[in-house]
């Protein structure tokens, strides 16, 4: 692979007014290869790959395309130029079927009535690839899972004439099979002389794919590594400048097994469909739940029962309040009774877009820190602030539009929204997805002080590693039932993976399967 | 590489020069279309039976030739008709009148407001009248389209159906009930549209002379102005309204005779809107005014304004004779001019075009305009009533009863039967 | 925790900088452009520096700045008002004939403040429990409005004016002795209610939280249904008073006298810079707006541009305001 670049950046400078968010950026990428970009947040990736992107175009340096220097001055230009981009957030419109947001903006001028047979069987076949139904493509997008409208957002790029594919934290929101039918198919085009940039928190995911990585700090480009190089705990150490051994083994904190302090609440004879088999799950008083499972399996319905989001078709859920059983009615009944929920779409369900990082993280307690619904805002400065510290958000200013933050910072405010209404049982709702490294082991970190104040935490995460290494125990739900809570030696990816499948690796010992 | 993909127009800089551009390319056409039917005067035709409505343009020859061919006794009544109306043969030629008792049918395009609940007052009153005469069979039959035109044609064909005789129609749409008249017609029926010009030839129509009235006012005005510098205002109403640009032409034509300079305020016929437009050419224009000439509506807001701009008031006119307007007139003390013309009046006029028709008369043309009763400083005081208040929604109606003397219709009308006659009751109507 | 984040990188994301001072700009030219216009509409028309000029834009943009109180929150909950103008016909007409009939002012002021919190409840609660859009809500509310108040009176719309009315839309009026009119008064009296409403109140913060994301804000324990009627209540009860000062400002009633009154509110809060998809923007913004709108068509008279023209000035004034404003383009770059 010594082939000239198929797209360079040289000398990249990029300053938004006085911020330098890009201070001499170095990248080439070959054809043919995946390539790693990594760094924490706030290093300039994702300035990078806006540039790339044609999002905006950098201050200073020079961005190459097959050794010819090249203004990537819109979207438009850099996609006729074959950089195609795939981001997290799932940007699909809800009024239009599946099969017009994977064309969408292909018609010219007008929206032609309908798709062209060519068009859908294009688009059948890259959906089949990535393991999905088709039946994706004429749903209509809102019933679709947040994986299914990735897949959706992938498929818009693979469908047009990619040379480089950039994946900005793309493959987040996917199930576990889906993900490895994309590392398939992505090493399959390397071999067609296709190139990948991949942007990743995930090790795991930069281990088994790339061929190099280069890794950012503060704006700065740290260097590139080929793939025997680019272990976890080298790429982490020119992340944050650390020493390598500091990050040898577990880059996260330890899991600590609990001693039982009682029952906090419980799930009594629940289904989370109307046809599934009802259980029973007990919450004990200063644990970390995890709850995990493939993509539409009911993990998601297992953590909104808990938090009244929607109650399940069969059975109760009870919290403890001094000692006596609460039954949750409702959401505003769980919030009354304690509980407190932070939603897992952060976009849709949780962040307000238009407002300040202090109405975004004061809202729900906006009640309590007022006197006959005037609000006091000395009271809410203080306690914006109180959090804001605690939770380490950056930059350090309440005034801030939230949408200034990243993503991390945004899901800091998220959770501190919450816990400034000091639950006894915060229920989190896939928090870290996409999320760096640093935030997450700050957030294990302050999950585990929680929980040492009596705090009790029910979490759910799409990534098998996190499960293992922030949670007490975790509960794997299977086929809208309770597959297996495993826990102590029972925990291990192995076992956490087979549940989810199905395959429950030992009977589950403390929650039993009513027949 | 090949991609089927089109691309797309870059940058947001582009995209402003296009908007800006589209903006442009907008109003280029508009001012053309605007330079186009300002040109298109005569395409006479002259295989057509009526002339055409042609609100806002000079005199064609056409209409010249029809208004020289009218009696000399109504000729300045119908002076600027083709602003307001078509006129051209009487379309029920062919009718045969039945025998009494009538059946009387009331269609109104709306009846939210008090000059329509007037008129409203005053058919009913005229058909209790003729019932005590034995000529009408049933009550008055009435719909409201509340502004609906198709619901209006609805309503009419429903009217055929309960065997009207006569619809009288208050204020239509310009256009789009041509097929309902028709069905009209077709059935037998006598369809007389009033206090409106229409774009149906199969109609008869009663309405006062536009023209005539704002070319009256106006020249009251400049005759009050005398030789000046100053300005008149007009104060117009619904731009693009026939009835409102046929007066605006009468005023308009007199002004420019005159060689008087004018500027325009557009109130809508609304006086809230009548008001803020006059409070905003006030702040803007502290040059003197000399007069203010009413296309309806105006004379109270207009005289409120100059009273709370603290401007010296100069003569303004009024038009429809509003008893807030005698009220205002006899508040400042300032002489005015304006009409007789309530609603009462003008379904007053329309039956007796509808008696004489089913006494069988024929009318020699499909449009009869008559003349407004004027109201000047000689002849204030029989309009004025104590009760008038600067916020009375009534209007002031002939003291006579009728707008025109019944000799007026003898030369519109050919044929000798003796129509039904009424009281028209006028007077009597309350101050509100 | 806290001292891991501060080891971390202080640097603010840079993005966000720039976004903000975006933000700031476009505020502060959304202040300074009642002021840019005043000194055109003083250039090209040096007549309107008097008293009177002053007083009489003043109070034509009191009685349209109450008007559009509730089109401001109902925009910002990413809604819209369209029975703002039928509630000013209501109150105009049943003033004037109440008056007339020997109603006491406060009577009728007791009973408008019933009629518009029934208004605001049926615009409220059938968009929230049938999941209408307001569009058609409030459009059906409009028109039952207008034909109930017709029935009532059976048509007949004239009336009474009390003079103090008259008076306080009267750009000669004074308060206690102080030469402003009522009207202007009350519309500040109002627009210090409001924005404090907005900015120091939870019910106003929750109505930005609604615009900006139901399911969040739901999430956030706002109640949308509440929110919803107390939005479009304060919106009639506002549009109720501009409807008496109507009735005050032109002698007469009419039920359709608030009608000019829908494209304006409208227009007040676009050019105010109050985002239609809602969640931003507020009251503040609106006075602005109003201002502007005002200067620009008494300019427009000013020159004696006609009606016709007039609309296609003020057309492309709203869209080159609202291009020089701009917009969060953020994920429209994105796709």
């Amino acid at each position: 692979m010594t082939s000239s670049p198929l797209i360079e950046l040289a000398g990249i400078t990029h300053r938004y007014g006085a911020t330098v968010a890009l201070d001499g950026c170095q990248l080439d990428i070959r054809p043919g290869e995946i390539h790693g970009l990594v760094g924490e947040n706030g290093s300039g990736k994702s300035t990078v790959v806006k540039l790339l992107s044609g999002i905006m175009a950098p201050t200073e340096g020079t961005v190459r395309v097959d050794g010819k220097d090249v203004d990537l001055r819109s979207p438009t230009a850099a996609q006729a130029h074959g950089v195609l981009t795939v981001f997290q957030e799932t940007l699909i419109s809800d009024d239009c079927s599946g099969l017009d947001n994977v064309f969408a903006g292909t018609d010219g001028l007008f929206r032609r009535r309908r798709r062209s047979k060519a068009e859908l069987e294009l688009a059948t076949e890259v959906v089949e690839r990535l393991g999905t139904s088709p039946s994706i493509l004429t749903a209509s997008p809102y019933q679709l899972s947040l994986a299914e409208r990735q897949v959706l957002t992938l498929t818009r790029a693979l469908v047009r004439p990619w040379r480089l594919l950039i994946l900005d934290e793309a493959t987040s929101a996917l199930d576990l099979a889906t993900r490895d039918r994309l590392f398939a198919l992505l090493q399959a085009e390397r071999s067609n002389g296709r190139s990948v940039l991949f942007v990743s928190h995930r090790m795991d995911e930069l281990e088994i794919l790339i061929d190099r990585a280069t890794v950012q700090r503060s704006g700065h480009t740290v260097g590139t590594v080929d793939r025997a190089e680019a272990t976890p705990s080298r790429l982490l150490s020119m992340m944050d400048g650390r020493s390598e051994s500091e990050h040898a083994g577990a880059a996260t904190v330890t899991a600590r097994r609990r001693d039982e302090q009682g029952t906090a609440a419980r799930l009594c004879g629940v289904a989370l469909s109307s046809d599934a088999r009802p259980f029973d799950l007990d919450v004990r008083r200063g644990e970390i739940l995890g709850v995990g499972g493939l993509d539409g399996h009911g993990a998601v319905a297992l953590v909104e029962a808990f938090a009244g989001v929607s109650l399940p078709p069969k059975g109760k859920v009870e919290i403890d309040r001094d000692g006596l059983w609460s039954r949750v009615r409702g959401y505003r009944n769980a919030v009354a009774s304690g509980i407190a929920y932070v939603p897992g779409k952060r976009q849709e369900e949780g962040l307000f877009r238009t407002l300040d990082v202090r109405d975004n993280l004061a809202m729900a307690t906006y009640g309590e820190h007022s006197r006959l619904g005037v609000l006091r805002p000395h009271a809410i400065q203080q306690a914006v602030r109180a959090q804001m510290q605690r939770l380490g958000v950056v930059p350090d200013d309440p005034d801030y539009p939230i949408t200034g933050l990243s993503g991390g910072n945004a899901q800091k405010v998220l959770v501190g929204r919450w816990l400034a209404a000091e639950p006894d049982l915060l229920v989190l709702n896939d928090p870290l997805r996409g999320v760096d490294i640093g935030t997450k082991r700050e957030f294990y970190a302050l999950m585990r002080e929680l929980t040492d104040a009596g705090m009790t935490v029910v979490m759910l995460s799409t990534e098998i590693e996190e499960l293992l290494t922030s949670c007490d125990r975790v509960a794997v739900c299977h086929d809208h039932g309770l597959e297996a809570v495993l826990e102590g030696d029972e925990m291990t990816y192995d076992g956490v993976l087979s549940a989810m499948f199905g395959q429950a690796p030992t009977l589950a010992t403390h929650e039993r399967t009513r027949a | 590489m090949k991609s089927p993909f089109p691309r797309r127009a870059g940058s947001p800089v582009q995209r402003r020069i296009a908007v800006v551009a589209l903006l442009a390319g907008l109003i280029a056409p508009l001012a053309a279309c605007g330079g186009l039917s300002a040109n298109d005067n005569d395409k006479s035709s002259v295989s057509e039976t009526y002339t055409d409505l042609r609100t806002g343009k000079p005199e064609s020859a056409r209409d010249k030739a029809v208004l020289d061919a009218l009696p000399e006794s109504v000729r300045s009544t119908y002076a600027g008709f083709w602003h307001a109306t078509r006129v051209g043969p009487n379309p029920y030629a062919d009718w045969k009148p039945s025998q009494a008792p009538w059946k009387f049918c009331y269609s109104s395009a709306y009846q939210g407001n008090s000059w329509r609940q007037e008129g409203l007052a005053v058919a009913k009153d005229i058909v209790a009248q003729l019932d005590k005469k034995g000529l009408v069979d049933g009550p008055l039959i009435v719909s409201d389209a509340n502004n609906n035109a198709s619901l209006q044609a609805t309503q009419l064909t429903t009217m055929v159906q309960k065997g009207c005789d006569v619809i009288l129609v208050m204020q239509p749409p310009t256009v789009g009930l041509c097929k309902a008249f028709d069905a009209a017609q077709k059935a037998g029926a006598l369809v007389v549209v009033m206090q409106t010009g229409t774009d149906c030839t199969n109609v008869v129509q009663s309405d006062f002379g536009a023209y005539d009235a704002g070319r009256t006012a106006a020249e009251w005005l400049v005759d009050k102005v005398g030789k000046t510098k100053d300005t008149i205002v007009m104060c117009d109403g619904i731009p693009g309204v026939a009835a409102a640009e046929a007066r605006q032409a009468g005023a308009s034509d007199t002004f420019k005779k005159a060689g008087l300079k004018v500027d325009h305020i557009t109130g809508q016929w609304t006086p809230s809107t009548i008001k803020s437009q006059m409070l905003r050419y006030l702040s803007t224009h502290q040059g003197a005014i000399a007069g203010v000439w009413d296309g309806g509506v105006c004379a109270v807001p207009v005289t409120q304004a100059f009273q709370q701009a603290d401007r010296d008031l100069p003569p303004v006119t009024g038009f429809e004779g509003a008893c807030s307007w005698l009220a205002s007139w006899k508040q400042t003390g300032s002489e005015s001019f304006g009409f007789a013309g309530g609603a009462g009046q003008g379904v007053n006029e329309a039956f007796k075009v509808a008696l004489r028709m089913l006494a069988g008369q024929k009318p020699k043309h499909n449009t009869l305009l008559y003349p407004l009763v004027q109201i000047d400083g000689s002849n204030v005081d029989e309009y004025y009533k104590p009760g008038m208040k600067l916020s009375s929604g009534c209007n002031a109606q002939p003291a006579s009863g009728d707008s025109a003397p019944t000799a007026y219709y003898d030369d519109l009308f050919t044929g000798t039967g003796t129509p039904a006659t009424f009281d028209a009751g006028l007077a009597d109507l309350p101050v509100k | 925790m806290s001292t891991s984040a501060i080891e971390q990188t202080p640097t603010p994301t840079s993005a966000a900088t720039s976004r903000r001072r975006r933000g700031a700009l476009s505020s502060l030219l959304v202040y300074l452009a009642p002021l840019a216009m005043f000194l055109v509409l003083m250039v090209a028309t040096p007549d309107v520096l008097s008293r009177t000029g002053i007083m009489s834009l003043l109070v034509l943009s009191a009685v349209l700045g109450i008007a559009a109180v509730g089109q401001t929150w109902a925009v910002m909950i990413a809604g819209i008002d369209l029975s703002i103008p039928a509630t000013i016909g209501m109150a105009n007409v049943l003033l004037t004939t109440l008056y007339a009939k020997g109603w006491s002012f406060g009577e009728i002021v007791v009973l408008l403040l019933v009629l518009s919190i029934l208004i605001g409840m049926a615009n409220g609660v059938l968009s929230s429990i049938f999941g209408l859009h307001p569009l058609v809500v409030s459009l059906g509310v409009a028109s039952v409005v207008t034909g109930g108040v017709l029935i009532s009176v059976d048509g007949n719309t004239g009336g009474d004016v009390p003079g103090f009315i008259t008076n306080a839309v009267s750009p000669r009026g004074s308060v206690l002795g102080v030469p402003l009119p009522a009207a202007l008064v009350v519309w500040v009296l109002v627009a210090v209610v409001v924005v404090l409403v907005e900015r120091r109140t939870v019910i106003g913060r929750q109505i930005f939280a609604l615009g900006s994301n139901v399911t969040a804000a739901r999430l956030a324990l706002a109640r949308p249904m509440l929110i919803r009627v107390f939005v479009y209540s304060a919106g009639a009860i506002c549009a109720s008073a501009a409807g008496v000062l109507l009735a005050g400002f032109s002698g007469g009633a009419s039920v359709d006298i608030g009608a000019a009154y829908l494209f304006s509110t409208i227009t007040a809060v676009v050019v105010g810079g109050t985002s239609l998809l809602g969640g931003a923007g507020g009251y503040a913004r609106t006075i602005a707006g109003v201002l502007v709108t005002t200067e620009f068509t008494t300019l427009l008279i000013g020159f004696s541009v006609g009606p016709n023209m007039q609309q296609v000035m003020l057309g492309i004034a709203i869209l080159v305001l609202i291009t020089v404003y701009g917009r969060d383009r953020h994920v429209a770059h994105r796709l």
